[in-house]
């Protein structure tokens, strides 16, 4: 990992949290899709990275995520579920040849179906596990699965959005 | 040692995972309202529900301590009672005497621990015996009513002579009318019994209790007999045919009361020599 690719990193990992907190944070549709944007913050960290460093730094961001909630532990610990996956969903959908060092966590490089397969089970697993801490109740499966469906889509698009807006469509 | 820490080390990340997951789920607990009640009520409800459980298996093992309990307590009633009613009729009588002399009856608890119905002659085993202060001729009543009195004795054990024995003879009489008879089982169906020497002039009716009368000499009196079930003349006239339904239910006899009389050997050998006196 070279310097230009880490301030890259640290400049992405800024913009997911500022952008989540000032703007996507706020947003909701009802009360059942919300978006977890500063997800995109782990979820785009490079392939190679080592499990044990990103599960630290999903910890650090979920404290973060808490701080601005005023939850704490509850993201925290779905973002220690998230990177302890991420590392299982990757080994899951490696291509044939495995992970080369150029690769990257963006639909040019890996293609939308790939891009896709480790998005969508990472969100929605991290999604429902929040949903079903925050209210507490078993009882209230049933509504966690709407919330935490409807808002991996969001999430997925805003991650999405934000993404190409930085990145645009280099390799 | 070090193969352990190979372990450790291959799976890191899920011990990482694990570990953190704790930290987070106490810091959780700790914060927020909803989920720490969330879990002390589901952890409350599941500890008492185990609690709960756990009680109802300890009752069911302890039924029979409690069963042998209320017994002993049933017998000691019993004593109790029956010596107040002896002492209530007899202290008008005599004021001079002291009242723990009008004691006669004493009762003692035993279970029946072998029993048929099925036969001419029925005969109880009992699990009180010498030992236990049990003597031959007592009286053996349960909570329902009569039973029958003690046969043989051993030094733990005894056997009965149920009511439903074709020479056991019972002193009883009509509550109502105070109309003296004696009960006899003539076999067949163990719920039934015949009431004997009724004479025609009185008026028994269905339905009548017949309890125990002051003439037997082995069980007190008003112990419950059974009720009249059916009515008939003789057909040579001098008497009733009644059929009483007995209040013991022979069947599912659990535990007995073992009477002892006191003045017993008392009144036999009064009788016995009278007996003789007048038939020499």
């Amino acid at each position: 990992m070279n310097s230009r690719s880490l301030i890259f990193l640290l400049l992405e990992v800024v913009v997911f949290l500022s952008l989540h907190v000032l703007i996507l944070g706020h947003l909701s549709i009802g009360s059942y899709a919300f978006s977890f944007a500063y997800l995109g913050a782990l979820l785009l960290m490079p392939i190679t990275a080592n499990p044990v460093r990103v599960m630290l730094f999903a910890l650090l961001v979920g404290i973060v995520a808490d701080s601005y909630y005023n939850s704490i532990g509850i993201h925290m610990a779905s973002c220690v579920l998230l990177a302890f996956f991420r590392s299982a969903v990757l080994n899951w959908i490696v291509p044939a040849g495995g992970y080369e060092p150029y690769m990257r966590i963006s639909i040019p490089s890996m293609g939308i179906k790939w891009y896709l397969s480790y998005m969508l089970p990472l969100l929605f697993s991290h999604h429902l596990f929040l949903f079903v801490i925050d209210h507490a109740n078993l009882g209230q499966f049933p509504l966690a699965l709407i919330q935490a469906v409807a808002s991996t889509a969001f999430s997925f698009l805003s991650i999405m959005f934000i993404q190409l807006s930085i990145e645009g469509t280099r390799m | 040692m070090g193969s352990l820490f190979q372990f450790l080390f291959k799976y890191r990340l899920f011990f990482l995972f694990v570990l953190l997951e704790m930290l987070c789920s106490w810091l959780i607990f700790n914060n927020n309202t909803n989920q720490r009640l969330a879990f002390i009520s589901s952890s409350n409800s599941a500890v008492a529900r185990v609690l709960s459980l756990n009680q109802k298996v300890q009752d069911y093992f302890a039924l029979q301590v409690i069963n042998s309990n209320l017994a002993d307590e049933n017998a000691r009633l019993n004593t109790e009672l029956t010596n107040a009613r002896l002492q209530l009729d007899k202290m008008g009588m005599d004021t001079t005497k002291p009242l723990n002399e009008l004691e006669q009856y004493t009762f003692k608890v035993a279970k029946v621990i072998n029993n048929s119905v099925s036969r001419v002659n029925n005969y109880l085993t009992l699990d009180k015996g010498f030992a236990d202060g049990i003597r031959n001729g007592m009286g053996v009543i349960s909570p329902a009513g009569v039973v029958g009195s003690i046969l043989v004795c051993s030094e733990h054990y005894s056997t009965a002579t149920s009511l439903l024995h074709s020479k056991m003879l019972i002193s009883a009489e009509i509550k109502r009318i105070s109309a003296f008879g004696t009960v006899k089982w003539t076999g067949g169906d163990p719920t039934i019994a015949d009431l004997d020497f009724i004479a025609p002039h009185l008026q028994p009716e269905k339905g009548d209790t017949i309890i125990t009368s002051e003439y037997s000499s082995i069980l007190p009196k008003d112990i419950m007999v059974g009720v009249i079930d059916q009515i008939e003349l003789a057909q040579n006239g001098n008497f009733y045919k009644i059929k009483i339904k007995l209040a013991t239910d022979f069947s599912t006899l659990g535990y007995v009361y073992i009477v002892e009389n006191k003045y017993k050997t008392e009144k036999d050998s009064l009788q016995f020599n009278t007996s003789k006196e007048f038939n020499e």
